[in-house]
């Protein structure tokens, strides 16, 4: 049995047993601390990726194996590298520390689908807080007026 | 933002990411980091998709590690 699979179901089952339990008893706690941030943050990944590898087994009616999800966590943290090290450079670039939607954009420079798929979450957001603005400009016209 | 379907949590993104960065004052918060997470739950559908179109291509039952593999070098360069 692979060595990578065993680490990642055994992380795996770490985090579902911390949330699968209904009781906020002081050994969800001691479960949860076992784990250090590193082991955390690799079992919180690939907690998504099996949820999300469930998406595509329904849509594409073909199942995935559990190797395939180790590797592809292996894969993905590799390119998380990639990003921050980009990101974090184009921060800097531009004398910051904090990294904005500019920044994250850059990295979609080459794929302008991507590009174009990011614009319409940022722009949904924007009309939502438009939104957001009118409701309250409206509700303190009306006490100005009464 | 509507977004049927698994994401990743916030709070994992950022703090993967702050464990990268070489300078410790950087941070990603807000839209951006909401960004990033998409970006990753695109590329992990991406890959399985493609890795699953791969295996019905090659008449298999189920989607193997040899397919993923295949699909990956055409994928990093897309993304």
């Amino acid at each position: 049995m692979c060595i990578v699979c065993d680490d990642y179901q055994l992380l795996y089952s770490d985090l579902s047993q911390v949330c699968d339990s209904k009781d906020a008893d002081s050994k969800m706690d001691v479960d949860y601390d076992t784990l250090d941030k590193d082991q955390r943050l690799k079992a919180s990944m690939y907690l998504t990726i099996k949820q999300i590898a469930r998406e595509v087994e329904e849509e594409m009616e073909i199942p995935v194996s559990a190797q395939v999800l180790a590797t592809l966590s292996e894969t993905l943290a590799r390119q998380v590298e990639v990003y921050a090290s980009d990101l974090e450079d184009f921060a800097k670039h531009a004398r910051r520390t904090n990294v904005n939607t500019d920044d994250v954009k850059l990295l979609a420079r080459r794929n302008t689908t991507l590009l174009q798929h990011w614009n319409s979450i940022i722009d949904g957001e924007k009309s939502a807080q438009q939104e957001h603005k009118k409701e309250a400009e409206g509700g303190s016209k009306e006490d100005t007026s009464s | 933002m509507a977004q049927s379907g698994a994401t990743f949590k916030n709070k994992t993104v950022s703090e993967t990411l702050e464990q990268h960065f070489q300078d410790k004052k950087v941070t990603v918060k807000g839209t951006a980091l909401e960004l990033v997470a998409e970006l990753l739950r695109i590329f992990t559908k991406e890959a399985l998709s493609r890795a699953a179109l791969q295996a019905k291509a090659e008449g298999d039952a189920s989607v193997m590690t040899e397919h993923l593999e295949k699909i990956l070098v055409q994928l990093l360069l897309d993304m």
